[in-house]
């Protein structure tokens, strides 16, 4: 019977949502949540003997004393293996887990399993420390999530070797472990060329990664008392009435409104609709998130030269790559267009 | 992506490991998630002090020059 110490967050402890992400740490005896259904995906090979939680904005406010907290816990049960998760795509709980199973592996010796959607924040992060499991990017996966999880985490607290992810079903570590043939490599080569040669398909033995182009960063300003400074979110401060109809979640639009109507913050008033924080501060006052008041005083003192007629915003959570890409694209060409100097950009 | 176009950008976040990771260049570490450049555990005034100086760290990063991706610590 594999021990198993099951770590999650406020929501899935159901303790709350985003208005509960400050809960703290805390530890309860056996399942809870979605540990109910890992155990019965165990069934009589393994149980859930401690849950850790923690709420997803208390765990970064102070990650050394959370996680050394887990490891305190978690050094007491002793358990065979420990599960994070799944976090499908969330930012901060995504974190979380992958730093969390780090730890529990890379201080206790303890195997760990999170599972993930491959395009979470967290994966590029952590990727080449812990052992992830691809999941669907939302929690209506959550079967075929805890199905892989439970699969993968039984091999490791049985202490079988990692195999190739492909075959495993787990994200790519990225490092590669040698391996005896029976196929001379000068056969496998040939093979491979006259492959490529003749239109047919092969599969190269080495990954080439694909990594994002690093940005070369931009010149600096040069006159900053002169320059134009534009504000840009994707905390998702729009009108109250969200006129342009900007998605709370996985968001395709963005838009731009005059920092006039900010600064009178009536009819319209402005508030957050971006789906991944609490917005009850920034809503009370949306300077916190959009540091109008801040700018502005700043070129009154004559630091810059002025603040830009607008502000941008679209809400960054769930948002993919690709729509970011356009979108900060997009933006880039209007503000160079309205000649802005530099760009300050606020991110929850 | 702004930066790709030319213009100098800086990330205000309380998630700098993210924003490196993301492939912001001029990063600033400020504030908790739900509110980055906003603390209420302040009074009204000391909070406006506070964001003013959180601004004016993130404008003298728009005005340095780099040669890589930086999280700008305190000044």
């Amino acid at each position: 019977m594999v021990r198993i110490a099951h770590y999650i967050n406020q929501f899935f402890a159901g303790i709350g949502g985003e208005d509960k992400a400050d809960a703290p740490f805390e530890i309860r005896e056996g399942a809870v949540g979605p540990g109910r259904a890992i155990e019965m995906e165990l069934g009589n090979d393994g149980e859930i003997v401690q849950t850790l939680v923690c709420g997803d904005n208390s765990f970064h406010a102070d990650p050394d004393a959370n996680i050394a907290a887990v490891i305190a816990a978690v050094a007491e049960s002793k358990p065979d293996l420990l599960i994070a998760g799944p976090a499908f795509n969330a930012g901060r709980y995504g974190l979380a887990c992958a730093a969390v199973a780090t730890a529990v592996t890379e201080q206790l010796g303890i195997p760990a399993v999170t599972g993930l959607f491959p395009e979470a924040p967290a994966v590029d992060v952590y990727q080449s420390r812990t052992v992830m499991v691809p999941t669907g990017d939302s929690a209506g996966t959550m079967k075929d999530a805890i199905e892989a999880v439970v699969k993968v985490g039984l091999r490791l607290a049985g202490g079988d070797a990692l195999r190739p992810a492909v075959e495993d079903g787990r994200i790519p570590m990225g490092y590669r472990r040698a391996c005896v043939t029976d196929v001379p490599v000068a056969r496998r080569a040939t093979d491979m060329l006259l492959a490529k040669l003749g239109g047919d398909s092969f599969q190269s033995e080495v990954t080439l990664p694909e990594l994002a182009e690093p940005i070369p960063p931009a010149a600096a300003v040069v006159a900053l008392s002169q320059a134009t400074i534009a504000l840009v979110t994707e905390g998702g401060l729009v009108p109250e009435d969200n006129p342009d109809r900007i998605e709370s979640s996985s968001a395709t639009k963005w838009a731009r409104y005059p920092i006039s109507q900010l600064e009178k913050n009536e009819n319209p008033r402005f508030k957050s609709i971006h789906a991944g924080y609490d917005s009850q501060w920034v809503d009370a006052d949306p300077d916190r998130m959009v540091p109008l008041d801040a700018l502005s005083a700043l070129a009154a003192d004559g630091v810059i030269g002025n603040v830009h007629e607008y502000f941008y915003a679209t809400s960054g959570t769930g948002t993919t790559v690709s729509h970011a890409e356009r979108m900060g694209d997009e933006i880039a060409k209007q503000l160079i267009s309205d000649g802005v100097h530099a760009v300050l950009v606020t991110s929850t | 992506m702004i930066e790709k176009n030319g213009v100098p950008s800086v990330l205000l976040t309380a998630l700098t490991a993210m924003a490196k990771v993301a492939g912001a260049n001029r990063i600033v570490a400020s504030g908790l998630i739900p509110h980055t450049v906003g603390d209420p555990t302040r009074s009204p005034a000391d909070e406006f002090i506070w964001r003013k100086g959180q601004i004016q760290k993130a404008l003298n990063a728009a005005a340095t020059p780099i040669e890589e991706a930086q999280v700008f610590a305190d000044w």
